[in-house]
């Protein structure tokens, strides 16, 4: 393997999303015109009720990008718009004031697999930091921890002043020496949360795919 | 085992990626790699007696002459033959160094507001290989990654704090999810991959 190392540093800096830009401007040309109307009116919509609008864009360009037939775009954007309206709810139901990052945290783990309602006890638990909370909780469900599991792990964390932020990997340790998910955050928990990775050997079982991993 | 470890198989040494992740013909090589690495890491290495006494005379003695830093930068800078040879008896010192790169070398935000965050994928069968997200507005020809030895391809962005939904698209027309990340239902019957970096610049 003969190379430079100096081009191994180069990074290419992602320019953030042009907030600026009218919706309809950033989807001309990128999804069936037949729908650019009926996201923009989401867009709209959600934007009245203060939620975020930018991943109702971005589902609606991912579509795009993907080919999918017009129908089935707007349905997913009206999806990621029930969700962030869940997620906001939830946040509210706790009692916590709403951002916009909490709300797209929050429906992040709506989509990754967690309830409204564990929406609201991980943000009750996490009063302090909720947008931290939601997103670790998210990761740890798309890892195919079950919410269950992922809300009493979070919390315990939590509650024990410890490191939320280092759970997925974690976890995701414990799932390559061949635990499940589910034993991996019972190990974790065990192992005292975000305090350092589980101790003791490996599980007997076998390792499983992740049923929630392609 | 070869005297040169796939990047992959060295990635799930590290514990960044499960076994499962591997292509079946990078498995065996894992598997074989790992038993090693756990032969030697019950083997602890005995040094001789004024061992440490000896090197740190000689580090001592040769002292810090003028020039090193811009010797140090033409280093980094050169072309050369990397060989990773494994030996049993390395890995005591392999574990080590290890563990002082996990601590030192964590993603940072702070300078730029963003983490530095490198994609790869081993596909030896393809032609392109891009990368779309959210990050990118999910443009298939935004990012194009960049071929290296061993069919694997790999790209570094720099990406805000937040959630973020991404998948490769191979020969420009095949979505593929990170076979190394976490997935969701990405709403078209299809999954996406994710990736959430925290403030502080952490991967989750």
């Amino acid at each position: 393997m003969t190379r430079s190392l100096a081009p191994a540093l180069l990074a290419l800096v992602v320019a953030p999303a042009a907030a600026q830009t009218p919706v309809r401007a950033r989807l001309e040309g990128r999804v069936p015109p037949a729908i650019v109307v009926g996201v923009d009116s989401i867009v709209a919509a959600a934007a009245a009720r203060d939620l975020p609008t930018e991943p109702l864009v971005q589902k609606a360009l991912e579509g795009g990008a993907k080919g999918v037939a017009a129908e089935r775009i707007l349905a997913a954007v009206q999806l990621v718009h029930a969700r962030l309206s869940a997620a906001a709810v939830a946040i509210d139901r706790a009692g916590v004031g709403r951002s916009t990052a909490a709300i797209e945290a929050g429906a992040f783990a709506i989509t990754a697999g967690l309830s409204d309602r564990d929406v609201s006890a991980l943000v009750r638990a996490a009063a302090d930091e909720p947008t931290v909370a939601l997103r670790v909780a998210a990761t740890l469900t798309a890892l195919g921890v079950p919410a269950a599991e992922t809300v009493a792990l979070v919390t315990s964390t939590v509650a024990a002043g410890a490191d939320v932020t280092v759970l997925p990997q974690t976890v995701q340790a414990a799932m390559t020496r061949g635990a499940t998910p589910a034993q991996a955050a019972r190990l974790a928990q065990g192992g005292g949360g975000g305090r350092g990775q589980p101790h003791g050997p490996p599980p007997d079982r076998p390792s499983r795919p992740n049923p929630k991993k392609p | 085992m070869t005297d040169r470890l796939d990047p992959l198989v060295m990635r799930v040494l590290d514990g960044d990626l499960p076994l499962e992740a591997l292509p079946p013909a990078l498995r065996a090589e894992a598997v074989a790699a790992r038993r090693v690495f756990g032969t030697a890491d019950r083997a602890p290495v005995a040094l001789s007696p004024g061992f440490d006494a000896r090197v740190m005379a000689a580090v001592r003695s040769r002292g810090v002459r003028r020039g090193a830093v811009r010797r140090a930068v033409a280093w980094l800078g050169a072309p050369r033959e990397v060989r990773v040879v494994v030996r049993p008896w390395m890995a005591g010192v392999l574990a080590a160094a290890a563990a002082l790169v996990v601590l030192v070398a964590r993603p940072e935000a702070p300078a730029t507001g963003g983490v530095s965050v490198r994609f790869v994928l081993h596909a030896p069968e393809a032609q392109t290989v891009a990368l779309a997200g959210t990050f990118n507005q999910w443009d298939s020809e935004a990012t194009p990654l960049v071929r290296s030895d061993g069919g694997l391809w790999a790209a570094t962005l720099v990406l805000p704090a937040g959630e973020h939904e991404y998948a490769f698209v191979v020969d420009g027309e095949r979505w593929v999810p990170d076979p190394a990340a976490p997935g969701v239902d990405d709403g078209f019957g299809r999954r996406n991959s994710v990736l959430t970096l925290s403030d502080a610049g952490r991967s989750m």
